[in-house]
């Protein structure tokens, strides 16, 4: 294994890597002379000039942003300063003394009527029947015993499907 | 230590270890050109760190860390390259190959040449793992320790990629050579 190995080690060794070519050769060397720094930097690491173009595109966008930034501050504030005031103004429920509190709340049927019969889409027929209310809701003050009561009729209108077959 | 010291004792450090370095490195890319570049990179970045001034040293490193930031500079080059390629594939560019033709070994003769390039060829067709042992051993000359160092490997996966390459190098070189 070891002469196997050996024979061809032998022949490997015989051949020297090519040597370099003169510019390479400056090159590199080049870079170890002591101003390396700005001219034999490999590509990717030298400094891209910025253009004067582009520096007075990016202080445009740094002052659009800035007044941007300055007026949504100004509006926020606004906001909060409003709903501030409106907070203030408004009496709070607890200081006030006529305050009313429901006590009664009720709904009475008053009756029953037939309404038209309609055809739906899919040709169903609906018998429309027609409920009576009378919603009644009472507030008392609690301080002075005022009530104050209000009546509402209302109605509610039903479609029943009539069977036909 | 005079700045012209540094700099000669780094000139000759590189012709002593230009050669291999630049083996090693066409072992890793794909063209001569990209090779070039690479090994530049990596000797830019070996006289940066090793260069400096402030922590006083000044002589040009150990082979076996040079063959190192080789390795590291092809492994960084060939992600910046790949996302180049398919930039350029996206953007449907053509990409222009005027990549010189350089034979990795001399040779005095045409025999010799052709005998060259058939190891050549068949460096390129093994595995890379095994190549870069390979040129590390023989042409690079370290050990295997040594070997182990550069590649951050154990020492014994070192050796036994090497006696698998030159296995493999064997075969495709047996109807040629031997």
């Amino acid at each position: 294994m070891e002469n196997k190995n050996k024979d061809l080690e032998d022949l490997l060794t015989k051949y020297k890597p090519s040597g370099l070519d003169e510019s390479f050769n400056h090159k590199i060397n080049s870079i170890f002379s002591k101003n390396s720094d700005d001219d034999l930097a490999p590509s990717e690491n030298k400094i891209i000039p910025f253009p004067f173009i582009q520096k007075i595109a990016t202080v445009a966008a740094i002052i659009i942003a800035f007044i941007g930034s300055f007026f949504a501050f100004l509006n926020d504030s606004n906001n909060s300063s409003k709903s501030t005031t409106s907070t203030a103004t408004n009496p709070s429920p607890k200081k006030d003394n006529n305050q009313f509190i429901p006590v009664r709340a009720e709904n009475i049927f008053e009756g029953l009527a037939e309404d038209q019969i309609i055809l739906s889409q899919d040709k169903i027929p609906y018998q429309g029947l027609r409920y009576q209310f009378s919603d009644s809701f009472i507030w008392k003050n609690k301080d002075d015993g005022t009530i104050i009561e209000m009546k509402v009729p209302s109605q509610r209108l039903y479609y029943v499907p009539i069977k036909t077959d | 230590m005079p700045d012209n010291d540094l700099s000669d004792k780094w000139r000759d450090w590189f012709q002593e270890n230009g050669t291999r370095l630049l083996l090693f490195a066409r072992g890793k890319t794909n063209s001569e050109q990209d090779a070039k570049d690479v090994l530049q990179e990596a000797i830019y970045r070996l006289w940066k760190s090793y260069s400096s001034k402030e922590d006083g040293t000044f002589d040009p490193p150990p082979l076996p860390l040079a063959f190192t930031a080789v390795r590291n500079t092809a492994i960084d080059f060939a992600r910046k390259t790949g996302r180049r390629i398919k930039r350029e594939q996206k953007s449907d560019q053509i990409a222009y190959n005027n990549d010189e033709v350089a034979a990795w070994f001399e040779a005095d003769n045409l025999i010799e040449k052709e005998r060259a390039q058939d190891i050549e060829n068949a460096l390129k067709r093994i595995s890379s793992k095994y190549r870069e042992v390979i040129t590390l051993k023989i042409w690079g000359e370290l050990t295997f320790l040594e070997i182990a160092e550069a590649l951050d490997i154990p020492s014994n996966t070192a050796a036994s990629r090497y006696r698998y390459g030159l296995d493999a190098l064997r075969k495709i070189l047996k109807p040629n050579i031997y």
